[in-house]
């Protein structure tokens, strides 16, 4: 197990630099998109856009129609993925665009101890 | 014991058996970020509720107060409160949106004020959620017809934001079986910066403080599917005293 030392403990990280937090990374799948904006209503911070619309856009009805294809937003220096890899947007993808590479880490005081990188679907012990 | 004899109502465990359908709720329950316009039967609502009722508390304190507001009005109020205020606070804080000398002036007054100051309230989702949300990406209450709010009695026997967040964890379980969509909504607090809002729902008027809120709705889009999640180290004990414990990687 990995315990915080003292630098670590009272060090906060720098939320827009990639080498304090890993942002978690999903990988959408562009050719079997059908453009129906789910992942982005999904999505707990509205990061996921295109270039015609955002979460806020869908959700409030101002938009309809086919959203274009969807990205992931990053933070105003293009540093960070704003992604904390929660998969709700994979969960409401009909049709398994989605797919996920990292998961979210934070270092320093926020670091996650108690969870390995890896991430796996549910068990049946 | 139940008719046929067993335990539980739902049959006893085999190693590697499906999920029953409690395991099937909880493994599913996605949270639902879009709602249809159609308001909830308020029957349904006290069904709910009724489940939070029987929540286990410390002591039998139920340390909690509920409530219920199904007012579209009142709902696109407090939308509109909560993002005027997050505005306010990102536009000191939010340094990750700036580039250059103003993100820097930023960072300095986040780091040695609000980030080490309110730890929960800054870390980085409630962040970048909030950042998103002043940039106009995201709303709050996705558009909600019903937002059950919970408050917390100080009171309480031990640790009553434990009993808090059981009673709205069975309001979320609940609902999810019932076909309703949820999603916890913790950006409430924000509304307790406003003595209006204060004022109007009794948010921090003794004993009472605000611990939760969540947003209700038939769901919009389908959205129940299991997801990966990390893997989990969990530490076990189980020879002597003097034999130090292990960990196994849980889920894998």
């Amino acid at each position: 197990m990995n315990y915080f030392t003292l630098y670590e403990k009272y060090k906060i990280p720098t939320y827009d630099d990639p080498g304090q937090i890993q942002s978690a990374e999903i990988v959408f799948d562009h050719e079997k998109c059908h453009q129906c904006g789910l992942c982005i209503t999904a999505c707990a911070w509205g990061a996921i856009v295109t270039d015609f619309c955002n979460r806020a856009d869908l959700v409030t009805g101002k938009f309809k129609g086919k959203t274009g294809l969807p990205r992931v937003r990053k933070t105003a220096n293009e540093r960070v993925k704003i992604c904390m890899g929660c998969l709700t947007c994979m969960a409401a993808c009909p049709n398994g665009v989605i797919s996920v590479k990292k998961s979210f880490r934070p270092a320093y005081r926020l670091n996650k101890i108690c969870q390995a990188p890896e991430m796996t679907y549910p068990k049946h012990y | 014991m139940s008719a046929n004899g067993e335990v539980s109502p739902l049959g006893v465990y085999r190693e590697g058996m499906p999920w029953n359908p409690v395991e099937k709720v909880i493994m599913e329950r996605r949270s639902v970020r879009r709602f249809k316009k159609e308001p909830l039967p308020d029957n349904l609502i006290r069904r709910i509720l009724e489940s939070a009722r029987f929540a286990p508390s410390a002591g039998n304190g139920q340390p909690w107060k509920f409530i219920v507001v199904k007012s579209p009005e009142i709902i696109a109020e407090m939308e509109r409160d909560a993002a005027r205020i997050t505005k306010f606070f990102m536009f000191f804080y939010g340094y990750t949106m700036y580039k250059g000398w103003r993100r820097l002036v930023s960072k300095i007054m986040a780091n040695f004020s609000v980030m080490r100051l309110y730890s929960n309230e800054f870390c980085t989702p409630p962040f970048f959620a909030m950042t998103q949300a002043a940039e106009g990406q995201t709303v709050y209450y996705h558009g909600a017809p019903v937002v059950i709010i919970i408050l917390e009695d100080k009171r309480g026997v031990s640790n009553p934001s434990v009993d808090v967040g059981i009673a709205g964890e069975h309001i979320v379980l609940a609902a999810h079986s019932l076909g309703v969509g949820a999603c916890w909504m913790g950006f409430s607090r924000l509304l307790t910066y406003y003595p209006k809002w204060r004022r109007k729902f009794g948010l921090n008027k003794y004993p009472y403080r605000f611990g939760n809120s969540i947003c209700l709705g038939y769901p919009a889009y389908k959205a129940d599917k299991e997801v990966p999640k990390e893997v989990q180290l969990i530490e076990w004990y189980e020879g002597s005293m003097k034999d130090s414990s292990r960990f196994e990687r849980q889920g894998e």
